[in-house]
């Protein structure tokens, strides 16, 4: 019974995608209700993405002096942070801030309308729930996590660069021509292609536990913990499978 | 015209509805009484296929809503209006945003004007900045009405309209379902468990008991289902 649970939730989630994602678009609305979801998953993220982005990028530093042995390049410092960060960090670590504050929070919200008869309410006046409240949210997640991910990726690598040269006496110069000498486009792509898939994950996971949401206060927390929980957990396995097809 | 023929609906081996039957003509109201918890909001949203019943069907004007597709669906609910019990109000929108939404979706003209003439109507056009959460439980019933009429709906559907309402306020929305009923003149359903409410909006009243329904003529009669 709990395998065939699993496998019709599976089923509808996927339905559930399929459906927030293919025509017909009302476009007359759709940007709008885009821009207030970027605004709620993304921009209220950016002060989190800052404070995190800037701790990981010290201690990026930190760690990676503690490895240069002598015979090892100084400017393999500056090296390593890039390749750290633009491949790995920031799209993780900005995948599983952003997972903790907005998928949660799509989750509950959703669950709370579901909860108080809003989405019968959407039904009921021929407006589609997955168009109106999943379309933008998952669009917006697509959108909003490249860009918060390009921004933790400025301010790690800025963060880096200011204890490097102040505390870890790496120069500047030096720093960033380790950045310089063994960046590949590649490393943003992939990055970029990770949280993508990040957005899409934590936004449409959120959707789909609150819209699943029957019950009241307990099923919407649990909904939450729910999409978090899956959210965080698909989004390593993402990370792996990103990972295999552009660097293995 | 309405039409629910034998409709079934049970939850976890309880059988909530039980082969109910019932016609609504077009332009008349439908009153369906009967104490809470006896299964009327589920009649009511089998009626606009919010649920879907076990066994028998629901027509508008012959067409069975059970089989139709999202699209075909759609133009039939665009002619629906619904109010429900809880208000069911969008939280994250004003007053003018909840009563403009279905306009906006469907690309209207004169959003403001329409929006505006009905909220005045209403005498709700102070709260029309406010939110859900920053009006009272009448005004948030005002607001659903409003939100319900503004397409000019064909066919409305109330739940449990004057519920948990003081008795000024509750006047005030049987007053302004019997405005509407003159003005807009759609099928309506109400479903209550109020009874006053009921013989004041109701050209027909059926009782909701043990799943089924019986036609009732009299408060007096009603009292004895009660019982």
């Amino acid at each position: 019974m709990r395998f065939f649970n699993l496998f019709t939730g599976i089923q509808r989630f996927f339905l559930l995608l399929y459906l927030a994602l293919t025509p017909p678009y009302n476009l007359k609305t759709l940007f709008g209700l885009i821009g207030d979801q970027i605004l709620d998953i993304g921009i209220i993220s950016v002060p989190l993405v800052l404070v995190i982005s800037a701790f990981a990028g010290f201690v990026t530093a930190i760690q990676g002096a503690y490895q240069l042995t002598p015979e090892i390049p100084r400017y393999f410092l500056g090296a390593s942070v890039e390749k750290i960060m633009v491949m790995e960090l920031s799209p993780v670590l900005v995948g599983l801030i952003v997972t903790g504050r907005a998928s949660s929070s799509i989750a509950a919200e959703l669950g709370a309308m579901r909860a108080t008869e809003q989405i019968d309410a959407l039904e009921v006046m021929a407006i589609s729930p997955v168009r109106f409240l999943v379309r933008p949210r998952v669009i917006a997640g697509a959108i909003s996590l490249p860009l918060l991910t390009i921004i933790s990726i400025v301010v790690a690598l800025g963060s880096a660069l200011f204890l490097s040269s102040s505390i870890l006496h790496v120069p500047i110069d030096t720093f960033v021509y380790g950045i310089r000498s063994y960046f590949q486009s590649l490393d943003l792509i992939g990055g970029l292609t990770k949280s993508f898939f990040f957005g899409i994950i934590l936004s449409s996971l959120g959707c789909f536990y609150g819209l699943e949401v029957r019950g009241g206060a307990k099923e919407i927390s649990q909904a939450a913990t729910s999409a978090v929980v899956l959210s965080s957990i698909m989004i390593l396995v993402f990370d792996f499978l990103v990972a295999s097809l552009f660097y293995a | 015209m309405i039409e629910v023929i034998g409709v079934k609906k049970g939850f976890d081996g309880n059988q909530v509805i039980n082969g109910v039957n019932l016609k609504v003509e077009t332009g008349k109201s439908l009153v369906v009484l009967g104490p809470s918890g006896i299964g009327k909001t589920v009649l009511l949203k089998i009626m606009v296929r919010l649920l879907w019943p076990d066994d028998g069907d629901v027509r508008y004007d012959g067409i069975s809503i059970f089989r139709l597709g999202e699209s075909e669906l759609n133009r039939i609910r665009q002619k629906v209006g619904f109010v429900f019990q809880s208000s069911a109000l969008f939280d994250s929108m004003t007053v003018f945003e909840n009563v403009a939404l279905r306009l906006i979706e469907t690309g209207t003209k004169d959003i403001g004007g329409r929006v505006g003439a009905i909220l005045d109507d209403f005498r709700l056009d102070q709260a029309i900045h406010l939110y859900p959460n920053e009006i009272s439980g009448g005004m948030k019933k005002l607001v659903a009405l409003a939100r319900a009429i503004v397409t000019d709906p064909d066919y409305l559907f109330y739940d449990e309209p004057t519920a948990g309402l003081d008795p000024a306020t509750s006047e005030r929305i049987v007053s302004e379902i019997i405005r509407l009923k003159k003005k807009v003149g759609a099928t309506s359903v109400i479903v209550t468990h109020d009874l006053d409410v009921a013989f004041k909006v109701g050209d027909e009243v059926m009782m909701l008991k043990r799943g089924q329904v019986f036609p009732v003529g009299s408060k007096k009669e009603a009292r004895r289902y009660y019982e």
